[in-house]
């Protein structure tokens, strides 16, 4: 994704194989965990494998999620090397062995189903109901107690298995105008306005990276947000100046700046100043990564701050806040 | 950081800057706010005759989305004005030339006028601020908080004013004479011009600024240092032609009210005049009563009160020489594409965090330090790499199924206060 289209390409070939036949077009799978479990067989030394994949399925505007668990075999001919599908019966252990848990801050709440077993086939599918996300909700789903049987009976049987998807949390209600914005953060430079934390590159200008101070209601995103620039290894995204909470009105206004609640945050600040209406995308490791970083922070699903390039008549591409109409 | 500090540091510095200033007028040290009724503009009223354009004395506001006349027995009408397309973002007021008013819209503003002669529009070539009437009748605004415009009376030619060289932006012009105004001029404090200008102010003076030489003149030198901030608002010339201001000021990394203090320049002197109560400015006269505004932002609007010496006396709402707080069309949602996580996405797990530490061992000293030390593990940035910097430790504690992190962080410092500046909410990924 960012510094060639190979592996952007790659990705969207994974989710369609990984996710079967027809998953709906623009949904996302946050939380998605893969794993692998195989086994060698004598005498042939040929290697079958069972892949599995778990997520929370979200739907494209965030407001819907269900459990999304998919299963494959795999066989690999120890004398070609070639893997090829294989032929599977999928079983499931008795009673509920699928769960939707939710919670806030955490999933610990859980509903469960029993998933059905299925036979002779090697890639099924398996959904649960389609829930409500609320705001600020976290999300995780599992499913206990899955094995496969190759071969109708006639290969190896598979261990029993739990796997669990990672955690979804559904951005925060984003709060529109100034009341709105003082009732969600309350006031400006208000004592829990930088009681939040995250160590970005190029903080506060500093090539080492350093602290970016916000508000804690919007923790949970900015932590969505740097675990996205782990999971694409773009950190050298960033580049001069990152800059969070501070005290200020705005310039040429007895307005409050959106700093003041710890509800916004300057990024790639030297090459994005107030009034460009472009984005520059070059980051501290002199890749050009486009619109990388504008699109996660403005996601829905995963920083769901307002871009003020967008600010119709004075646009400032550094700057992205938690709150609109203001 | 530093988070916050008592207020009443900041008022002893204040205290001090208005002594060493000199002259002082007014009560100086004593914020002389007397507290509205919950809710309450009052005790504004409304109805009877609606008074003209032009015209009658009164302060026009905007008060929501409607212009309003505030009369000087303080009863509020609505002004007939031309009707915006956007949002009524600020209203002046001219004895013979009529209304004018911002009319906020998505992109680039305009001014609609309605006067003696009827209604007209002009553009506003940005985001207008800081509308006022020259006296002779020529209008004046800011644009985009960088430079001035002046159109003449019959609004068919528009003046540019750029700021003074070497500063950012040029606001909030108040004319002492025909041909003079003066205004605020955002400048960069020497250490950060290096950087690109932010939204927010940093440092601010006035300068006057002659229409005929087209020169800029400084008035004041407030400076800053560090993460201190000095602003200017609302400068207002007053009957006898000294230019009252509002200095705004305060450290960026506080978590601390700024303090506003009410200051007057006369000729080319500013002396501080007394402390003013958070978030007041200045608003205009009613026949010799000083009115300022002050922001109640919690239930979106501006307080009007009657300045004297007892104190402050509400008369109504609305806003006068600053901006109304409706809801910005600049700023308004758009539907934004999501995002796919990456299937290698992690937990977005949170913890309260205490630290830094300049070594493990430190950190395990002061976990053993803690009461519920067990409830605490020590992380370096291997372990938690967005919780703390390279080189330091932290100690973690997970954010409790349930808790609100907030209400953990604060249940953490209740325990320890010692702690509370050292103590945040942080991502605990690993």
């Amino acid at each position: 994704m960012r510094r060639t289209l190979i592996p952007l390409l790659a990705l969207v070939s994974l989710m369609l194989v990984l996710f079967g036949s027809t998953p709906a077009a623009a949904n996302a799978y946050p939380g998605l965990v893969e794993a692998n479990y195989s086994r060698t067989v004598s005498p042939s030394g040929d290697t079958y494998t069972l892949n599995a994949r778990i997520a929370v399925e979200v739907t494209d505007d965030g407001t819907q999620g269900r459990l999304r668990f998919h299963l494959q075999c795999f066989r690999t001919d120890a004398d070609t090397g070639g893997t090829s599908a294989n032929g599977c019966d999928f079983y499931f252990g008795s009673g509920n062995n699928a769960f939707w848990c939710y919670g806030n801050p955490s999933p610990t709440t859980c509903v469960g189903r029993d998933l059905d077993d299925r036979q002779n086939s090697a890639d099924e599918t398996w959904v649960g109901s389609w829930h409500s996300l609320s705001a600020g909700t976290s999300y995780k789903v599992r499913v206990d107690e899955f094995r496969v049987v190759f071969n109708n009976g006639n290969g190896p049987d598979g261990s029993w298995h739990d796997l669990s998807s990672r955690v979804h949390t559904r951005p925060p209600r984003r709060p529109s105008g100034l009341s709105d914005l003082e009732n969600v953060f309350g006031g400006h430079c208000n004592a829990a306005a930088n009681d939040a934390r995250a160590f970005f590159p190029w903080a506060n200008d500093s090539s080492s990276g350093g602290y970016i101070y916000f508000h804690p209601y919007i923790a949970g995103v900015v932590a969505n947000i740097r675990n996205k620039n782990a999971a694409d290894d773009t950190d050298g995204a960033y580049n001069r100046a990152v800059w969070g909470y501070a005290c200020r009105t705005i310039a040429g206004s007895s307005n409050w700046s959106t700093h003041a609640y710890g509800a916004a945050i300057d990024i790639n600040s030297v090459r994005n100043p107030q009034g460009d209406s472009t984005w520059d995308g070059v980051g501290s490791d002199g890749h050009n990564y486009g619109t990388y970083l504008p699109s996660i922070w403005e996601s829905s699903l995963i920083g769901h701050f307002y871009w003020g390039i967008n600010f119709s008549s004075n646009p400032d591409p550094m700057h992205f806040q938690y709150v609109t109409g203001y | 950081m530093l988070r916050r500090r008592t207020a009443a540091t900041a008022a002893a510095a204040v205290g001090l800057t208005l002594l060493l200033a000199g002259a002082v007028y007014g009560q100086p040290g004593e914020p002389v706010s007397r507290p509205l009724q919950d809710g309450a503009c009052a005790p504004a009223s409304k109805g009877g005759h609606p008074p003209a354009a032009h015209g009658q004395a009164g302060l026009a506001a905007v008060e929501g989305t409607t212009a309003v006349l505030v009369g000087t027995d303080h009863t509020t009408r609505t002004l007939p004005a031309a009707a915006v397309r956007g949002v009524a973002r600020q209203v002046a007021r001219h004895p013979s030339r009529g209304v004018a008013m911002v009319d906020d819209l998505a992109g680039a503003d305009r001014i609609a006028i309605t006067g003696p002669a009827g209604s007209r529009a002009l553009l506003g070539g940005g985001e207008v601020s800081d509308l006022t009437w020259t006296p002779r009748g020529e209008l004046a605004w800011a644009v985009n908080a960088r430079s001035l415009r002046v159109a003449d009376v019959d609004g068919r030619s528009v003046r540019a004013i750029a700021p003074p060289a070497g500063t950012l932006g040029a606001y909030a012009p108040a004319f002492t004479r025909p041909d003079q105004l003066v205004a605020v001029i955002e400048e960069a404090p020497p250490a950060a011009s290096r950087l690109p200008a932010s939204e927010s102010t940093v440092l601010n003076n006035l300068w006057s600024y002659d229409l005929a030489a087209g020169t800029w003149t400084r008035l004041t030198s407030f400076s800053v240092a560090g993460s201190v901030w000095s602003a200017i608002r609302t400068p207002l010339v007053a009957p006898g032609g000294d230019v009252l201001f509002v200095r705004v000021s305060g450290d960026a990394q506080r978590t601390e009210l700024p303090t506003f203090t009410q200051w007057r320049l006369h000729r080319r002197s500013a002396r501080a005049e007394r402390i003013l109560p958070a978030d007041t400015v200045l608003a205009g006269w009613l026949g010799s009563e000083l009115i300022v505004n002050r922001l109640d932002a919690r239930r979106g609007t501006w307080q009007l009160l009657r300045s004297s010496g007892a104190g402050f006396t509400p008369i109504g709402c609305g806003s006068v020489l600053v901006a109304s707080i409706a809801s910005d069309p600049d700023a308004s949602a758009e539907a934004t594409a999501p995002v796919a996580p990456t299937p290698a996405i992690e937990e977005p797990e949170l913890a309260v965090a205490i630290g830094d530490f300049e070594s493990p061992a430190a950190a395990a000293a002061a976990r053993a330090r803690l009461a519920d030390g067990a409830a605490w593990t020590v992380a370096g940035h291997q372990d938690a790499p967005y919780a703390v910097r390279p080189g330091a430790w932290v100690l973690l504690q997970p954010i409790r199924p349930g808790e609100q992190p907030g209400a953990q962080l604060q249940r953490v410092r209740a325990a320890h206060p010692e702690l509370e500046e050292r103590s945040f909410v942080v991502p605990a990924v690993r």
